[in-house]
């Protein structure tokens, strides 16, 4: 009889614990990065959301500075501890798929990869409209017609911002040139410097940095030059130079996907959202930035957000000088290897 | 009061087992004051270091997968060192392995008889890492150039190399003009056990182990080597051909480290892409000297690097532990180690008079 009621109460106890827990806890969510999130770039804008799920009350875990040759481990690790999944950086697809087939029931998220199964999407941001709206300020403000570019890595995205800066920058400042100088890395703080020196003494006065820490925002400070900052407002590092800066907001973005897995409506897709979701935006402008030139910004600005204009979908001129009259879809975007004209630099054994 | 090394007369096996036990202790006193400076219960510490790292399935694992790599880099550097040759070219070498072994991926994929592509593949491998570790070979032995320094350096240029190949001639299109290489298909990827990670690299790393074993203590050309490390004028008088032995032991060393590269690329990516190594050619160079340069001795300093690596990733889920504090944790363990290894030869002497 004692025993009977000791199970009864066991039993009871059990499944008021493991019924409690499936709808009384909210998910919790880990993050892969490639970085530190100490980095002030691209890293550091993908913590702050993960801290934005935090005091959502959701449990987070993070591992940092995961190298891409090795993170089938971590992420198996983040794996049996969370719900949700997020890889931050393209090096971890294929890894983050082959785990995600040994967790049928989580869900994984990887930034900036293609491809997906049933528990794995893709997630990215189109950054390059924030570097377009940049890229008119950084053309208004530079006196000598030149702007100098810090290239991070000579891969699509990249190349496709820095076409988009391009084309933003003519707008207000049609005879623009745009020297380009790549340091083959995401995040090396002393090659910035050298690169972002060396655009200046080529004769830039407005460097626009790719990488990921504020180097070259301290550089063009030193120098007495303007400078427009990567993933995450770079101002406290040298707000004299600072213009402004594309950024990530990638809280929006999370706590969009957390809600649709727990809500349970999630569904396997490739996101790319765009300006019009918040998910990039500007930061702040310097003093110095005179308001025509911010309302000639926010007219491109509306012009994007209702979805009148797209910075590729009206035509360009390739650097070959062949001409580009129909709208590029999404997969032209996303492996462009080509510079549009207005740069004087060639790409790398492109 | 004077205190000083003083040589120990015959360093037995077991007081080098003591030191190495005292060394092991001292690394957990050392972790127990570190863990309680970065606010964490060492005890509660220690306990789910433990459980995550031998208790589950994952951590085995992540275990043997990690120190697969190792294996190999530790094993070309000790081969080498039984010379007394510092080869701390590993790095390149295992690029180098990678670059051979691609090319012939992306040109015979689909085209060779069942099976013979992943050999192929191997021998490759070897041959590619053998080449870049005969080039400071080749230097030492015919004009005397220092290997530590011409070693080290080939690193930068392969490195320089792959990176060349992968952001222009061998970069895919299908995959958005990302630097990554197209994926081999299965006659190009290695086996892999059931359904883990860890892959037949292993079996190969333990079975290149043996042979190393065997060539260095059961043949000829092993007492050679191992005569020219201990005396060279002795090797040289009793006519073994030194240069020829130095490029020999180099090639040796560098097709082994290519294997490295093998393993990681046929084992876990399937294709070659940016940073597949993660210095594995200089933590190869550690777990040598951990291990004496004993081919055996390698698997157990592989284990120990790869439990040191495996921990930290535990330390940052678990503890949200910082990668600067975790960085710190390992330079600790690793300095408390090697700097022990000065007492199995020595002993510290305190005298009250003036010797």
């Amino acid at each position: 009889m004692r025993k009977l009621i000791s199970i009864i109460i066991s039993t009871t106890l059990t499944m008021l614990l493991v019924g409690g827990s499936a709808w009384a806890a909210k998910p919790s969510v880990g993050f892969i990065y490639v970085g530190p999130v100490g980095d002030g770039g691209w890293t550091h804008a993908h913590d702050l959301g993960r801290k934005a799920l935090e005091e959502a009350g959701h449990k987070t875990y993070f591992v940092e500075s995961v190298p891409e040759g090795s993170s089938e481990g971590q992420i198996l690790k983040i794996a049996r501890k969370s719900d949700i999944i997020f890889t931050t950086s393209f090096g971890f697809m294929d890894p983050t798929l082959k785990v995600s087939k040994k967790f049928p029931d989580k869900v994984f998220l990887h930034c900036s990869g293609f491809k997906q199964s049933k528990n794995m999407g893709n997630y990215f941001g189109r950054m390059y409209q924030a570097k377009y709206l940049a890229a008119i300020i950084a053309g208004g403000m530079s006196k000598k017609g030149r702007i100098g570019i810090v290239g991070s890595q000579p891969i699509p995205e990249i190349i496709r911002h820095i076409n988009a800066i391009t084309l933003g920058a003519q707008q207000s400042n049609p005879n623009i040139e745009v020297e380009v100088l790549w340091i083959n890395s995401w995040f090396d703080p002393a090659k910035e410097s050298d690169a972002a020196q060396a655009l200046i003494d080529n004769g830039a006065d407005v460097i626009v940095t790719m990488a990921d820490s504020p180097a070259t925002v301290q550089t063009s400070k030193k120098n007495g030059v303007y400078a427009i900052g990567n993933d995450t407002d770079m101002a406290i590092y040298g707000k004299e130079a600072h213009l402004t800066a594309a950024v990530w907001n990638w809280d929006v973005y999370y706590l969009a996907a957390v809600k649709a897995v727990e809500n349970g409506t999630w569904k396997s897709s490739a996101d790319w959202w765009g300006l019009d979701s918040g998910i990039v935006g500007l930061t702040s402008f310097h003093p110095d930035v005179p308001q025509s030139l911010i309302v000639q910004m926010n007219r491109e600005k509306g012009r994007i957000l209702s979805g009148t204009m797209d910075v590729f979908d009206h035509g360009f001129t390739k650097r070959d000088g062949t001409r580009v009259t129909k709208a590029l879809n999404d997969g032209e975007m996303l492996g462009m290897m080509y510079y549009v004209k207005g740069i004087i630099s060639k790409i790398p054994s492109g | 009061m004077q205190i000083f090394l003083e040589k120990r007369v015959n360093a037995t096996s077991w007081a080098r087992l003591l030191v190495l036990g005292a060394a092991l202790l001292l690394v957990l006193l050392i972790s127990w004051f570190f863990f309680l400076a970065a606010g964490i219960e060492p005890m509660a510490a220690f306990q789910i270091i433990g459980e995550e790292i031998f208790l589950t399935k994952y951590g085995w694992q992540d275990l043997l997968v990690k120190m697969t790599p190792l294996m190999f880099t530790g094993l070309a550097v000790a081969l080498a060192a039984q010379m007394q040759q510092w080869n701390i070219g590993a790095e390149g070498q295992f690029h180098m392995g990678t670059f051979a072994m691609t090319w012939v991926a992306l040109h015979y994929d689909g085209q060779l008889p069942d099976g013979m592509l992943i050999v192929l593949m191997l021998i490759m491998a070897m041959i590619g890492g053998g080449f870049w570790g005969c080039i400071p070979g080749f230097l030492k032995a015919r004009f005397g150039v220092n290997e530590i320094i011409t070693s080290l350096l080939l690193n930068y240029v392969a490195a320089a190399w792959i990176d060349y190949l992968l952001f222009g001639a061998w970069r895919d299109p299908g995959t958005n003009n990302f630097p990554i290489t197209k994926e081999f298909s299965e006659a190009g990827q290695l086996p892999s056990f059931g359904n883990t990670s860890i892959h037949a690299g292993l079996i190969l790393a333990f079975v290149f182990i043996a042979i190393v074993a065997w060539v260095l203590w059961k043949t000829k050309l092993g007492f050679q080597i191992r005569l020219t490390g201990d005396n060279p004028d002795a090797a040289r008088y009793s006519g073994v051909n030194i240069r020829t032995l130095t490029i020999l032991v180099f090639a040796a060393s560098g097709a082994i480290a290519g294997l490295a590269g093998f393993s990681e690329v046929a084992g876990i990516h399937y294709r070659l892409q940016q940073n597949i190594s993660i210095g594995y050619g200089y933590t190869g160079i550690i777990v040598a000297w951990l291990a004496r340069n004993h081919p055996l001795g390698v698997v157990l300093s592989a284990f120990f690097m790869s439990i040191v690596f495996v921990s930290a990733e535990v330390l940052q889920i678990e503890f949200g532990l910082p990668i600067s504090m975790v960085y710190l944790y390992q330079g600790i363990i690793l300095f408390t180690v090697l700097g022990s290894d000065i007492f199995t030869e020595y002993r510290l002497r305190i005298t009250r008079f003036l010797v």
